[in-house]
């Protein structure tokens, strides 16, 4: 008994001491990835920001595209922005409070979701600014509340003139995460402007259950490319690098959402029609420190939106046609009509 | 019925002695060890250990924000705690708690948006289906493990999965916003959703509840007959069956019972707290739920362990969010406790410590 | 086109099982040595990680499964350590290793890709896409080669249970530890053995989701496949054969369910997606009583 006593004493200190050792390894190779904002003068604007993704530097491209505008505010503007990440909705309110009553000038919200704690927070705090950069259609009840809302039809416009434009076989795939309604907003004006470059065009919209798993996004854009898709548009989460790895093992062409995507699938990258968010964040920085913040919402349409570099992708001649239409659509001059097809949710 | 008497009394004073003595402080001490390693990790990390921690507890305890979440949390810990120890107790390891927590939200929100009569009775209707969806929910594995002797780890599990698909097919479906952009399902009006209690405090009402539940549990399970063939059914099963304990009915009534009560906190949470089921609209509760079984080892220590778990919950959310260390220090410190509980609890210390104290 | 349909089914098929039959056949060899390995999903979750990284690092897809192999090992000497020596609640701590494991594969892959691109590791490639005909040949270079090494697998470890005397004593330490410990068998070296192989082939199936799949990392990326490997244990009583079908039943649900959507009958895509869990409940409801190991799960002390 006491021999075994002692050796089951000894796993057990041994077992705690190398968990230990392992969270002190783990954090000692932090402190030297550790990112330090430049050091300023004056006292800092504090923002505090809140993702409900982990990694949102490196998710998909509207995290990114948000990530993006985080840097324009602490290196344009030497702010001192707090990123909250893989913050649950359920916790929004408390963490949005917290920046609040922690004395932050502003709180951003960059995720419709968040919706209802910016909702529930921002009357209870009206001395601290509250942002949603996000689709918004009415602020709440509140004297420093503003939103910077995409119009994502507009957005699904450029997406379908890029796409019916480079497709060959005439099939376009569209790739949703969540069958939300700002995605059916989102692929009805794909649909539209697909049909209007290309009237015999097939577009095809799945929906994959979730933001995140890699390999269910990789078998529907598999299942979109054995369909005839050569042209994919995935509007998800972390999950959207199946779908480029589905392209290349496929041979399809994928164009990238929100933020340029080039980086992560240099082979398949079409183009990325871009969410210019460091635009939003930079309008917001330069009216808060002129003292022209007001309530109100910014309805962000095509001209917020643009193309990435196109890096040879297709024939110039294509890619000119494109930039045309591109151009014509911010100018407002396409006819596209606005339909909501409500039935894609349902397929 | 004598020997049962005699048998229960010493159980309870065994259990009063060694449960209350050791395991408590067992999972106290695991806690202390995990939020030193956190502070071990974050000085490692650059951040001061001080700050960190001073913004875990402010977090979780400092701001009527920070408060009402805390106590939020506890409510939907405390009950998923209890969902998996009292089927534990039978032996029943209910792994399914959050799929019955969510379909449990799911048919709360379904009653509140749907309905309209006096505030009292729609609330109880509410609840009521949600205890009826989380009943429903763990029908399915109870069933395959009396009549199939399917393992329920398995089963609930993949009910697990089946519900939570079951939710977003409603959220985006039958029971959606159509004013949101997200997948969710339109507010539960003002006048359904629960008061806090006293009124205006923002201490949710659930939280009495949920409190009356572990009492109720407590009693239940070390001063009733039923407590006692739950021990013996979960204990030596062949035992049991030789002493003419209905073993299947006892089962029965405790995984319907911890089932009822993970449908509960959905319907607790989703009326008290976050008013809405949506995608992401939860936290891993039910999963939780099981550690703090565990750790609890009975329902008055799930109460506490509870409370302790709802603190660490809401206030490393928010030492993240302020500090900006990595979110994954969560996770792990969401199972760092546990292991090193049940690592001390089977060392040869612990056991020669106890036998001392009895 | 019919032809075509269904060599894409098939692969798709495969590919989705070949995971789900290495982790299948890690949790079946821990729970024929008496222990529930619910630490599936966190040695799969970390063997995928090191496979990514291991192949992103050196270049080569293989030492990807190096690397996810001496994980699994790693993984296996700590479960052993908690669940064999100490002895542990097999299901508490299976639970709680995969959420410290979740957590530190995040942290790792956080620390490691900060300021860098996303990881794009070299990929087990099959030799070329399905043809369009559904014929042996085809099918063999239509997979990767894990997912051979996964057949080869389910037929080995049957082989070692129930082909040969070790199997024989293996199988005896899952049906009563107290017996085979009367018969002269070493319990805690044979079930620490068994979590380690268990470890090894569950890091080896985070190395198929990765290298043989999508060849990249994300947070949490096992998604709970761990434990539907566990449920096709079950599902396939504990015998190697059934449950590599039990993981292609899965795999055709889980396929199924998108062909469904594509198809288009007008319902929300999520009564789809329930189709391979409530389809492995039905399954488990029709197969009838099936009885496991009897000590599986059961911490055994000496004493």
């Amino acid at each position: 008994m006491s021999k075994r006593s002692a050796a089951r004493r000894v796993l057990a200190g041994l077992l705690v001491l190398s968990l230990l050792g392992l969270l002190a390894g783990c954090g000692g190779a932090a402190k030297e990835q550790k990112q330090q904002p430049p050091a300023q003068e004056k006292p800092k604007v504090k923002a505090g920001i809140m993702f409900s993704i982990v990694n949102p530097a490196r998710a998909g491209g509207w995290d990114r595209a948000d990530w993006a505008g985080i840097e324009a505010l602490r290196n344009e503007y030497g702010w001192e922005v707090t990123v909250g990440e893989g913050v649950p909705y359920a916790q929004t309110a408390a963490t949005a409070a917290g920046y609040a009553e922690k004395g932050y000038d502003l709180v951003i919200f960059p995720d419709a979701g968040q919706t209802e704690a910016f909702r529930e927070v921002a009357p209870k705090y009206p001395k601290t600014w509250f942002v949603m950069m996000s689709m918004c259609d009415n602020l709440p009840n509140s004297p420093r509340v503003a939103a910077w809302s995409p119009d994502l039809y507009a957005y699904g416009e450029m997406v379908g003139l890029v796409a019916a434009k480079a497709t060959k076989s005439g099939t376009i795939g569209l790739i949703g995460g969540v069958p939300v309604p700002a995605l059916v907003t989102l692929f009805s004006g794909a649909i539209e402007a697909a049909k209007f470059v290309r009237p015999d065009v097939k577009v095809l919209t799945y929906f994959v259950g979730d933001w995140v798993d890699v390999a269910k996004h990789r078998e529907l854009a598999a299942l979109q490319i054995q369909q005839g898709a050569d042209v994919i548009f995935p509007e998800t989460g972390p999950g959207t690098l199946g779908c480029y790895e589905a392209a290349q093992a496929g041979g399809a062409k994928i164009v990238g959402f929100a933020w340029d995507m080039y980086e992560d699938a240099p082979k398949v990258m079409l183009t990325s029609v871009i969410i210019n968010k460091p635009r939003m964040y930079k309008d917001l920085a330069e009216q808060f420190m002129s003292g022209k913040l007001e309530k109100k919402i910014v309805n962000c349409g095509a001209e917020y939106f643009g193309l990435s570099d196109f890096r040879g992708s297709l024939p110039e001649q294509t890619v000119k046609e494109i930039q045309d239409l591109v151009a014509k659509l911010q100018k407002g001059e396409l006819p596209i009509p606005v339909v909501i097809h409500e039935e894609i949710m349902k397929k | 019925m004598r020997w049962s008497l005699a048998l229960k009394k010493a159980t309870v004073n065994k259990m009063l002695r060694a449960g209350w003595s050791s395991s408590a402080t067992l999972a106290v001490a695991s806690v202390v060890l995990s939020l030193a390693a956190l502070c071990l990790c974050s000085y490692f990390a650059g951040a001061s250990p001080l700050k960190v921690m001073l913004s875990l507890f402010e977090g979780a305890l400092q701001g009527r924000y920070a408060l009402t979440t805390t106590l939020s949390e506890w409510v939907a810990m405390t009950l998923s705690g209890l969902a998996v120890l009292i089927p534990y107790r039978a032996g029943f390891f209910n792994v399914g708690g959050q799929g019955q927590l969510e379909v449990g939200a799911v048919a709360a929100a379904a009653v509140t948006l749907s309905l309209t009569a006096p505030r009292p009775l729609v609330i109880l209707l509410a609840l009521l289906a949600a205890v009826a969806a989380g009943v429903l929910a763990v029908s399915v594995p109870l069933v395959l493990r009396l009549r199939r002797g399917a393992s329920e780890v398995t089963t609930t599990i993949m009910m697990n999965f089946a519900c939570i698909q079951f939710m977003y097919a409603m959220v985006t479906g039958p029971l959606k916003d159509p004013k949101s952009w997200y997948g969710t399902t339109p507010p539960v009006p003002a006048a359904y959703q629960l008061p806090s209690f006293p009124p205006g405090s923002g201490v949710p009402a659930g939280m009495w509840v949920a409190a009356l539940i572990a009492l109720a549990a407590w009693w239940l399970m070390n001063s009733t007959v039923f407590g006692l063939y739950l021990r013996a059914v979960g204990g030596n099963r062949t035992a049991a069956v030789a002493a003419g304990i209905p073993v299947d009915r006892v089962l029965t009534g405790s995984v319907l019972m911890g089932a009822a009560l993970a449908g509960l906190a959905g319907g607790l949470e989703l009326l008290g707290y976050t008013f809405r089921v949506a995608e992401g609209w939860s936290k891993s509760w039910g999963m939780v739920g099981i550690p703090i079984a565990l750790l609890g080892g009975n329902p008055l220590g799930v109460l506490a362990v509870g409370l302790l778990f709802a603190i660490l919950e809401t206030g490393s959310r928010s030492m993240q969010a302020l500090t900006g260390v990595p979110a994954a220090l969560i996770y792990l410190f969401q199972g760092l406790p546990v292991i090193i509980y049940l690592g001390l609890r089977a060392s040869a210390w612990y056991s020669r410590w106890t036998q001392a104290a009895r | 086109m019919e032809g075509q349909w269904w060599a894409d089914f098939v692969s798709a098929v495969l590919r989705a099982a070949t995971p789900l039959v290495f982790c299948a056949l890690g949790v079946l060899v821990c729970e024929r040595a008496g222990i529930l390995n619910i630490g599936v999903e966190g040695s799969m979750l970390a063997g995928a990680l090191a496979a990514v990284l291991a192949a992103v690092s050196s270049g080569n897809p293989w030492m990807g499964v190096v690397a996810a192999l001496g994980v699994g090992v790693a993984a296996g000497l700590v479960l052993a350590l908690l669940t064999v020596y100490l002895p542990a609640d097999q299901v508490a701590t299976g639970i709680a290793f995969n959420l410290v494991c979740l957590g530190v594969t995040s942290f790792v892959y956080k620390l490691l890709v900060l300021g860098g691109v996303q990881l794009m590791a070299p990929a087990l490639r099959a030799a070329h896409g399905p043809g369009g005909r559904v014929s042996p040949v085809a099918l063999a270079a239509a997979v990767t080669p894990l997912t051979w090494i996964a057949l080869l697998f389910v037929l080995l470890t049957w082989m070692f249970l129930f082909r040969t005397g070790p199997g024989l004593l293996w199988r005896s330490v899952g049906e009563s530890a107290r017996a085979a410990h009367a018969a002269g068998l070493n319990v805690f070296r044979v079930r620490s053995v068994a979590l380690v192989a268990g470890s090894l082939l569950s890091a080896l199936g985070g190395a198929a989701l990765t290298l043989g799949w999508v060849p990249t990392f994300t947070d949490n990326m096992t998604m709970g496949r761990g434990f539907i490997a566990l449920a096709a244990v079950y599902f396939g009583r504990w015998h190697p054969g059934l449950a590599l079908l039990a993981c292609l039943l899965f795999g055709a649900g889980e396929a199924l369910a998108f062909r469904a959507q594509a198809l288009g009958a007008g319902f929300n895509p999520y009564y789809y997606l329930m189709l391979p869990y409530v389809l492995t409940l039905v399954a488990v409801a029709a197969m009838g009583r099936a009885v496991g190991p009897r000590d599986a799960g059961k911490p055994y002390a000496r004493g």
